[in-house]
């Protein structure tokens, strides 16, 4: 139905996508699998209209066609559901839906509604067109983003990481969707880096490294380690080691931790486990069940109710009490937590330095001096660069122009160069390649051996149930008890991470 | 306005010249109807075609590329991007000569005689273009840390106006007991200014820390109080009954203490000799490289620059937020302060409302453009400085209007802005290829 030839996108000097042709047909999921940055999304919005590709052509049914803004893409019929997605909250559904569609000065509400109640049903949809977006669950606002491009006459949907801000049941709802649109004619692009899904939903694979198409086959061809290597280039191996727990040393109690957001909302309820050095503790739940919050409240960055209790055992010393405690306090005391937040930049680096002066963050107030002293951070910057394979021009380059990859990279480099007691690490491997991914997994089990009591707050859940040694689920600001990831399954997980949700409605 | 004064200078030309300017003009209108006549059918003609297109294929989709796209631009090296800006910077320059010859038909030649004449005619001229240029630098010096640190004081020019405020209190009560000691009345005179200064940024600093209450807002309101307290005393200290202005304070003749904490004439005068500004631009040049040592050598200045980049990284590196930005507010308005102590005690020798002269808001200008870089900030505030001297005399060489004057700084400021635009970003132009094609048919 479509076909791209020659595309090409470069942003400066950097490659984003080069000399891409492609064939899309009706009838056909196809999986466009590669890591992130290799041009997924890029290659995509050149259809949807938000790039205007540097060169090449695209075709539909033949006929050349130039897509230079999204309502161009909306006339032939493309549609594109973004990995954030772009709705107005305190519109209703069908609002939404309608927006921006120009159907003349007044709306007929009931006629509206009615039409994409009739478009939901066609394709198995439920959807309630008068409900507003921000009482929705991020599974309905997709199935809303859905139904928004078929209700505008779409003929091919593009998906951006559906899956990612789903449970592993609702993914499977999806994909049982893709199928009935599929089998109604629909042309699907499904953009992912997780291969299993790919292997279970889609019909062809395109396969994209570096910018460059480098495979198209057929799933019925393809196994995991395949795709793995087509992604990479090189061979890898996809097991994840878990050593043996060795002496575990109790580091971190935490009991009855209560926390509230700014407008009063309970986000931790009740929460109470302990963390042991020498063990990985791996945290699963959807995101925005109160990881964050949980993290940060340990790191003395979030203020408890009263009645929470957080107790840090130190190697030397006594114990100590966190809870109320402000970071600097709890760096005065000479308590090791290593945090890599899930905001790198907005959090745990500042994106306009280079790596020498976000080493210096943690270093620059060891001595009572007046001037800063950057010859430290250089040289830990320097080990960090040469041991993790940083890929940056110099350690001066402001970190926000470096890949994702490198950017976690060097923050997780400067936690280690802090030599922790607790490690903690909010989504370690979000957004990484697959070698990068295994590289922080590798540090993760290193810091385990060496005593290290590591919270491995993660989505992925065969990654948290392959490298845990016991796994904690939140659903809600729950905890639930401490599971030992080898009897549990990924299925009882996930209804535990739904488990609250299920109670309330 | 300018439409005004142009005519006026036009009757008091000979018969002459009048003759020859009415020619000049006719022709500038004939040409400027000519373009606007071919600009209009040529759009005409693009929209029939387009609409001829629809009708004839009501289905066809657009299928022209955009024809002009902007793309990122990284790999300039040093001398290209000077080239860009000083390239930029006189095209700013020849259409301001332009537009001033337009209006008060001066030439090119007078015109930049005239801005010359106004900023190097005289030793006069030279010093206060120094003087005026590290006056605002000293501005632009103390808004660096607190930029960097994303707190937006547009409260320089209050913070000016208390320091010379205080400084002019302490001229006038203290000199009849410390004029035997005048190097204890320059430092009560010193303290005085950057307390002053210091008083007026507090509270926002301290409303930002604690409540995270809008600093612009803030900051910019307390200008007007300080104003309006200026003027206060002003009226309260008059010379004249009435006049509303307290004249010239230990003045040179009729005063009991002549030149008694005069910056540029006393303190130090053995060294400087009299009647010139070295002092006040040694003072601003010192405080301009403490500044520049404290932002990037110390551990303070690198706190203010993690703030700046991002306060959740900056609380999660146990940065105390709070205490960072209230002690980077207090430097940067004690500096104000200090300005405000030159101005009083080495320039002015007076108290006026108007003592600050804008220079806490054109500072902000300075500091953005010259993009924290010390040396190019002093670049900016000689060009701000010397067209605004150079409108002066401009205004009574040939007679341009003053406030027209200003206007056409604007062009000087809007290109150096262009010229930024230029160094970050370049603009392709894209023609399809059959269009390329048609090109080089043509040209052959």
């Amino acid at each position: 139905m479509f076909e791209l030839k020659n595309l090409s996108k470069y942003f400066g000097s950097v490659i984003a996508n080069e000399d891409i042709s492609l064939k899309i047909n009706e009838g056909e999921i196809l999986a466009l699998l590669g890591e992130n940055g290799s041009g997924k999304t890029t290659l995509m919005n050149m259809l949807a209209g938000l790039y205007f590709p540097d060169s090449g052509q695209i075709f539909h049914k033949g006929e050349e066609i130039v897509i230079k803004s999204p309502k161009d893409a909306s006339d032939h019929g493309i549609g594109m559901i973004h990995q954030h997605f772009k709705l107005v909250d305190l519109l209703t559904a069908a609002e939404n839906v309608i927006l921006g569609l120009n159907k003349g000065f007044l709306l007929d509400r009931e006629k509206i509604e009615q039409e994409i109640k009739e478009v939901a049903d066609m394709y198995g949809f439920n959807i309630d067109p008068k409900k507003k977006v921000y009482n929705m669950t991020v599974s309905e606002k997709q199935t809303l983003e859905i139904v928004k491009v078929l209700y505008r006459g779409a003929n091919l949907l593009i998906l951006d990481e559906p899956t990612a801000v789903l449970t592993p049941q609702e993914a499977k709802q999806l994909f049982k969707a893709l199928q009935r649109l599929k089998e109604r004619g629909k042309a699907i692009v499904l953009i992912t880096h997780k291969m299993n899904e790919v292997l279970e939903v889609s019909d062809n694979i395109a396969v994209l490294r570096k910018g460059r198409l480098v495979a198209r086959i057929d799933t019925k061809d393809a196994t995991e380690l395949k795709l793995a290597e087509l992604m990479v280039g090189e061979k890898v191996s996809l097991n994840i080691k878990r050593s043996k727990v060795k002496d575990p040393v109790l580091r971190l109690e935490i009991r009855n931790l209560s926390v509230k957001n700014l407008y009063g909302r309970t986000v931790l309820d009740d929460v109470s486990f302990d963390a042991y050095g020498g063990e990985i503790l791996g945290i699963a739940g959807i995101s925005g069940s109160g990881q964050k919050e949980l993290l940060e409240a340990i790191a003395g960055l979030e203020h408890a109710q009263k009645g929470s209790e957080i107790t840090y055992y130190h190697p030397k010393h006594n114990e100590v009490k966190l809870i109320g405690k402000s970071p600097l306090q709890i760096k005065r005391l000479g308590i090791s937590l290593s945090f890599v937040p899930e905001d790198r930049l907005g959090m745990g680096l500042v994106g306009s330095m280079g790596m020498v002066d976000n080493v210096l963050l943690r270093t620059y107030d060891e001595t009572p001096n007046f001037y800063k002293n950057r010859k430290r951070a250089k040289k830990i910057a320097k080990e960090i660069k040469d041991e993790l394979a940083v890929s940056t021009p110099s350690e001066d380059t402001a970190v926000q122009t470096l890949s994702g990859g490198n950017v976690q990279k060097v923050l997780v480099g400067r936690e280690i160069a802090n030599n922790p007691i607790v490690f903690m690490t909010a989504y370690a491997v979000r957004g990484l390649d697959i070698n990068t991914s295994y590289v922080i997994y590798d540090i993760l089990n290193k810091q385990k051996e060496a005593g290290v009591a590591v919270i491995y707050v993660g989505e992925d859940l065969d990654v948290l149930l392959a490298l845990s040694d016991k796994i904690l689920v939140l659903s809600n600001g729950s905890i639930s008890k401490p599971l030992d990831p080898k009897k549990v399954t990924k299925e009882e997980i996930g209804l535990l991470m739904t488990n609250q949700m299920v109670k309330e409605s | 306005m300018f439409l005004s004064s142009a005519i006026d200078s036009y009757l008091r030309l000979d018969t002459f010249e009048k003759v020859l300017r009415a020619i000049a003009i006719v022709f500038i209108v004939v040409a400027i109807v000519c373009i606007c006549v071919v600009g209009v059918i040529w759009l005409v003609n693009i929209i029939k075609a387009a609409l001829k297109r629809r009708r004839e294929n009501p289905k066809e989709k657009s299928t022209k590329t955009p024809l002009f796209r902007i793309v990122k631009n990284n790999e300039l090296k040093f001398w290209q991007k000077l080239l860009i800006r000083i390239g930029i910077f006189l095209l700013g320059f020849v259409l301001y000569m332009i537009i001033i010859s337009l209006i008060t038909g001066a030439s090119g030649g007078q015109i930049l005689s005239t801005l010359f004449k106004g900023n190097f005619g005289s030793s006069i001229s030279i010093w206060s273009l120094l003087r005026n240029t590290f006056l605002l630098f000293g501005v632009a010096v103390a808004l660096v840390p607190v930029f960097k640190m994303r707190f937006w004081n547009i409260g320089a020019e209050g913070q000016i106006l208390v320091g010379g405020l205080a400084t002019f209190a302490i001229m006038k009560y203290l000199t009849p007991a410390l004029h035997n000691m005048q190097f204890l009345l320059f430092i009560v005179m010193f303290l005085g200014g950057i307390l002053a200064g210091m008083l007026w940024g507090v509270f926002p600093a301290l409303f930002k820390a604690k409540f995270g209450t809008n600093e612009t807002l803030f900051t910019l309101m307390m200008n007007y109080i300080a104003i309006q307290l200026v003027r206060y005393f002003c009226i309260k200290w008059e010379k004249i009954p009435g006049s509303g202005e307290v004249g010239i304070i230990n003045n040179v003749f009729g005063s009991e203490y002549p030149r008694v904490g005069w910056i540029s004439n006393n303190f130090l005068s053995g060294i400087f000799g009299n009647g010139n500004y070295v002092v006040l631009l040694l003072l601003v040049s010192v405080v301009a490289l403490a500044m520049y040592v404290y932002m990037k050598y110390t551990k303070q200045g690198y706190e203010i620059k993690v703030v700046g980049g991002s306060v959740n990284t900056a609380n999660y590196a146990a940065i105390d937020v709070q205490k960072v930005t209230i002690r980077t507010v207090l430097i940067s308005s004690a500096i104000c302060g200090f300005i405000g102590m030159l101005i009083v005690a080495g320039v002015d020798h007076s108290l006026s409302p108007n003592l600050a002269a804008g220079r806490g808001f054109t500072a902000i200008t300075v500091t953005w453009l010259g993009n924290f870089n010390m040396v190019l900030m002093l670049i900016i505030s000689a060009i701000l400085t010397f067209f605004s001297a150079g409108a002066k005399r401009l205004a009574s060489d040939i007679s341009l209007n003053a406030s027209m004057s200003d206007v056409l700084i604007g062009i000087i400021i809007f290109f150096i802005l262009i010229s930024e635009f230029f160094i970050r970003y370049r603009v392709k132009i894209n023609l399809k290829k059959k269009e390329k094609e048609e090109l080089v048919n043509a040209s052959n």
